[in-house]
Parts: structure tokens; C-alpha cells; sequence
């Protein structure tokens, strides 16, 4: 018997890969029982749904491009100066 | 100093191309510091290899060439030292407790319904969730759920097997249930 850690883990493992019949049983099995594995298996399949849905948003405000702080910018310049000499 | 096609003048580097390698840096990353760190890695490395840059090229992707390398070295440093350390991400003892079950805090607090939260109240809270996620957690998850990367390709890429791969993606998922969770609780979506 999977304890719930481990269950966490399949039930992630079953949205990457095929996982084997018996161990989908045990994942129904142990769902059924208990409630917050249940959530976390509806909270990552409706994640996985949601991610792909803001995937736009995202990809301008956040995952694109981030503009170089100043701050980084001179240290940068100031790098590259030193080893020109 | 080395003698140097008139284009190929590196103190204007950080400012005709550092916004764009940054922005790449960071796309990977997720990181400031180790975004920073990785443009500056590619800057050093083109100053180093002034001599061999291809007289008919752009400096821009050249340098983008080396900052690419430097990205992946780091994906791959730090997918390996998570396989190193095993199982001792601190995630993992917040939400459970030493027998696996999920700890009574957890169970205490208050449940998230994913699916009462409004798209973009979800949104919000998801960006500053993955920035709090460990920079191979954060590589993964984007590969996996944003670029809807293949797993093949998305290893090959990090340098890490499969079996890594799905430790990572639990991790991040755990960490982004629990992170959005906590926000959404206090209010402040």
C-alpha cells in the first residue's frame, strides 16, 4: 500500500506516462478513500488546463521577455569594461 | 588588447544585445540571479573567443550561440545536484508528515477548489508561484506544461532520464498546488 506521499507521485506519474493496470487500481482505490489525494489529482488535471489556457498571458508578461533591471545592466557593463581593459 | 573587426566591438555589447540575451536567460531560468550570471558567462565567453568569431556573422546570435551553451550547462547543473540530494526537497516535509501522510497542517488548512478560481485571478497567482519554484522545477514544469515540450527532447535538452523528470514534475506540482493554495487564501488573487 502506497502511503500518501508516494501516491502524490503516481498520481502526478499517470499525467506523464502510462502507469500500469494494477497501479491504476491502486490509485482509484486509494482516491476513493481519501480526500486529499482526490483534490490534489483535480487540482493538477484542472492545473495542467489552466497553465495551457494562461499560456498567453504568460507569454508576454513573464515567461518572454523580462527587461534587464539597470542595475544588472551596469554591473554587465562594468564586467565587460574590466575586461577590456 | 586584440585586434578587432570594427562590428565586433564589445563595449557596446551590453547595450545593443543585453536586452535579448537577458530575456532568453530569463525565459530558461527563471532566475534573476541565474539569469545574470549565464549572460555574463556568454559575455566573458565571447571575449575569450573573440579570434573565432566568423568574420561574416551577426554578434547578436553569436553571442546568443554562447549564452544558449551556458543555459543548458546550468539546467543541467542543477537537475544533477537535485538527483544528488534524493529526496530532501523541503516541499516534501511541509505537506507530509515522516509516515507519507499528508501532515495536519496541511489537512488543517483551508482546501483550494482549483476550479473556483477564476482564469485570470489564476493567472496572477501562477506567475509569481513560478517564480518561487527551484530554477530545474521551474525548467521542467514551463518545458513540460507551457511549451508543451515532448518528454524526449525536454530530457535530452537537461541533461536528466525520465525518472528524474517525473520526481521534478511532482515536485513542482506539489509546490505549485501548495503556493497557489496559500495566496489564494490570503486573499490575494
Amino acid at each position: 500500500m502506497l502511503n500518501c506521499k508516494d501516491m502524490t507521485k503516481l498520481i502526478s506519474d499517470s499525467l506523464e506516462r502510462k502507469i500500469s493496470v494494477r497501479q491504476r487500481m491502486e490509485l482509484w482505490l486509494h482516491i476513493m478513500m481519501c480526500g486529499m489525494c482526490r483534490r490534489f489529482r483535480s487540482n493538477i488535471i484542472e492545473l495542467r488546463k489552466r497553465v495551457r489556457v494562461s499560456k498567453g498571458l504568460l507569454d508576454q508578461a513573464d515567461i518572454a521577455p523580462a527587461s534587464l533591471p539597470p542595475a544588472t545592466k551596469a554591473r554587465l557593463e562594468e564586467v565587460v569594461k574590466r575586461q577590456l581593459g | 588588447m586584440q585586434e578587432q573587426l570594427p562590428k565586433l566591438d564589445p563595449s557596446k555589447w551590453v547595450s545593443e544585445h543585453g536586452e535579448t540575451l537577458y530575456a532568453y536567460a530569463m525565459s530558461r531560468l527563471k532566475n534573476a540571479d541565474a539569469a545574470e550570471d549565464a549572460v555574463q558567462e556568454a559575455l566573458l565567453g565571447g571575449l575569450k573567443n573573440l579570434s573565432h568569431f566568423p568574420p561574416e556573422s551577426d554578434v547578436g546570435p553569436w553571442l546568443m550561440g554562447i549564452l544558449k551553451k551556458k543555459v543548458v550547462d546550468r539546467q543541467r547543473q542543477s537537475a544533477r545536484v537535485d538527483t544528488a540530494t534524493g529526496d530532501v526537497d523541503p516541499i516534501l516535509d511541509t505537506l507530509f508528515d515522516k509516515n507519507g501522510h499528508w501532515s495536519e497542517a496541511t489537512r488543517a488548512a483551508d482546501p483550494l477548489r482549483l476550479d473556483s478560481l477564476e482564469q485570470a485571478e489564476f493567472t496572477g497567482i501562477l506567475k509569481r508561484c513560478l517564480k518561487g519554484l527551484p530554477p530545474n522545477q521551474a525548467a521542467v514544469f514551463v518545458g513540460r506544461e507551457i511549451n508543451e515540450r515532448n518528454p524526449e527532447d525536454l530530457c535530452k535538452e537537461l541533461g536528466v532520464s525520465s525518472t528524474n523528470l517525473w520526481v521534478l514534475m511532482h515536485r513542482a506540482r506539489l509546490r505549485l498546488a501548495e503556493c497557489i493554495r496559500a495566496r489564494w487564501a490570503m486573499g490575494e488573487a
